[in-house]
């Protein structure tokens, strides 16, 4: 019987690898040898070879499928050019990273092919022929064990962070490059550009002390508390995105899977619940205190010291304390 | 111009989280709901439109009972039509047998803009939008921030939030689908008399799944949750700091910090 196929699809942008793919090539070897199955790669795009040759180091079959129509991502042209690859390689999985592209992509293909989706795993078994995510419910409050539709394939994002990266020198790795036929005349979707980061304003992740605001301050008038604490410790303020969207803050002081990532000496999160998008932004801060009421919120996942309480009970105090030894 | 809102409401978990006697699920029995985060900014982002070039707006939602008070709250914000797709055991559809649902509803009518919520609170699978705009054949561009223009009828260009700060613009031709990020906008506040109000005189226009699908019953899932669990909290290194009040455990952690010269 021969052995079914992994398919790993990678993610670049801006002519840069992005490190989710180096982690979806790990996931994908390890769920290879894990299932017993055969492994390849895939990258689109336009003009990439020197990314091809970069991802080939770490596989030992990647496809590059190239076309002017995919130098941009746009989950139509991406669908359409996967489709023929797909087809081919006849896959019993096909994985990626659970990022805006990688949730959109990954639903398109499971809408257009019909097949299952299973978004955002923290792990995969397979159990019975049947295939199992393990996905987190609730900003990872409740986990839960999802079982995919009996399927000739099924479609699997992985949760960013979650599978270390491999970097691993494979022997024998073969590019295989097709050029797609895709004209801009097939598709109802242009990309006009693909806009950098904005420049200028406050950095965060130039400071050393940080005091995370949550949606646990309850209001913009009490963020003042937070910045007296931020002021004596000689920190920044930066914030949860429910924070920012509220308009509380300014988007450059976000921090999480759309905004910053900071890796400071000392992050102090006040009142925020630990969603996982957030964490993403600060677990590898050197120590973490999360000061909550909520002993089971996952903030304290990736916490070094917890403070059960209000941050309002909590922080004065601290403040005291701070200029005492001052 | 047409526009379709999808709304989803969630179970509200405060306090203690019970599971299902066979831990397959969350027991949502007795919890209170509101209408998912997302979905509310997509509703406002509709309502804008409205006001902006008059569009009309349909809400649509595949709830029970309890989604009643959902399609009220989309009534008293100022939508022309509120459609519920009802379905008591919802919560154990998937995204891909709700996608097939308003895949069904939507075939009916003829719209020019479908707006979803990026992802649910509860389940954040993100899918929905996805799966809709590609069985419905339409293009679609997910984590909208902005809607930079509109050609009513023709095309829309948007802006689209990704990650490390980056961000791209995207035009599509009508009709689209949508899925929008939150803190596109400032969704309005919808007082309890406008509510009271919409409960009293609001119509929600109510359709059964059967009379969507050719018969056969709802579709089939494409994934089920075998079990749930709730997952340890902590870790090897987390310390839970001592004291009796506030007031000790600040002290403590200050007298921590500076002992492992963090401060």
């Amino acid at each position: 019987m021969t052995k079914g196929l992994i398919l790993a699809i990678i993610e670049h942008r801006n002519n840069e690898m992005r490190d989710v793919s180096w982690e979806v090539i790990a996931a994908a070897k390890d769920f290879s040898s894990k299932f017993d199955l055969n492994m390849a790669v895939v990258l689109c795009g336009c003009d990439c070879s020197d990314l091809a040759s970069q991802a080939a180091k770490c596989c030992s079959s990647l496809y590059c499928l190239e076309s002017e129509q995919l130098k941009y991502y746009s989950c139509d042209r991406y669908g359409a050019a996967l489709q023929g690859l797909i087809d081919k390689l006849q896959p019993t999985v096909i994985v990626l990273p659970h990022t805006t592209q990688g949730m959109e992509l990954g639903a398109s293909l499971g809408g257009r092919l019909d097949v299952p989706f299973l978004p955002d795993c923290l792990d995969l078994f397979c159990k019975n022929g049947l295939w199992i995510g393990v996905r987190e419910l609730f900003g990872g409050k409740v986990r839960g064990e999802f079982q995919a539709a009996l399927s000739h394939l099924v479609i699997v994002s992985i949760r960013p962070g979650r599978f270390d990266v491999v970097a691993e020198e494979s022997v024998g790795n073969e590019i295989v490059s097709e050029k797609i036929l895709l004209d801009s005349t097939d598709f109802l979707t242009e990309v006009l550009e693909l806009i950098p980061p904005a420049t200028g304003g406050i950095d965060i992740t130039k400071f050393d002390i940080i005091i995370g605001v949550g949606r646990g301050v309850g209001d913009k008038e009490n963020i003042g508390l937070l910045e007296s604490l931020s002021k004596i410790m000689g920190g920044t303020l930066a914030a949860t995105r429910p924070v920012i969207d509220m308009g509380w803050l300014p988007r450059e002081r976000q921090v999480g899977q759309s905004g910053k990532t900071v890796k400071p000496k000392l992050y102090i999160a006040c009142g925020i619940s630990g969603a996982s998008q957030h964490i993403m932004g600060m677990k590898g801060s050197m120590k973490i205190v999360a000061i909550n009421t909520d002993p089971k919120a996952p903030i304290f996942n990736v916490a070094d010291f917890g403070v059960i309480g209000d941050i309002f009970d909590v922080i004065p105090p601290m403040i005291e304390a701070i200029k005492v030894r001052q | 111009m047409e526009v379709i809102v999808a709304i989803r409401q969630t179970p509200l978990l405060d306090g203690e989280i019970v599971l299902t006697a066979d831990e397959k699920s969350v027991e949502i029995e007795g919890l209170k709901y509101h209408i998912n985060e997302w979905d509310l900014y997509a509703l406002e982002e509709a309502l804008r439109l409205k006001t902006e070039i008059g569009a009309r707006i349909t809400a649509v939602s595949v709830g029970g009972k309890a989604t009643e008070e959902a399609m009220y709250y989309c009534i008293a914000a100022g939508v022309d039509e509120a459609v519920l797709i009802e379905e008591e055991s919802s919560y154990q559809l998937d995204s891909s047998s709700i996608a097939t649902l308003l895949e069904k509803f939507t075939s009916m009518r003829v719209f020019d803009l479908f707006l979803t919520g990026v992802q649910s609170e509860d389940t954040g699978c993100g899918e929905v939008g996805a799966i809709l705009a590609t069985k419905l054949c339409v293009p679609q561009a997910a984590v909208v921030m902005k809607i930079k223009s509109l050609n009513p009828e023709e095309s829309i260009v948007v802006q689209r939030e990704l990650e490390d700060g980056f961000s791209d613009v995207q035009r599509l031709s009508l009709p689209a689908l949508l899925t929008i990020q939150t803190g596109i906008n400032q969704p309005r506040y919808v007082s309890t008399m406008h509510l009271r109000k919409a409960r009293n005189k609001g119509s929600i226009m109510r359709i059964s799944p059967l009379d969507l699908s050719t018969g056969t019953g709802l579709p089939a899932p494409k994934k089920t949750m075998k079990r749930a669990f709730l997952p340890e909290v902590g870790s090897v290194k987390l310390e839970f700091i001592d004291g009796v009040t506030a007031a000790d455990k600040a002290k403590n952690i200050v007298d921590r910090l500076y002992g492992m010269e963090v401060l």
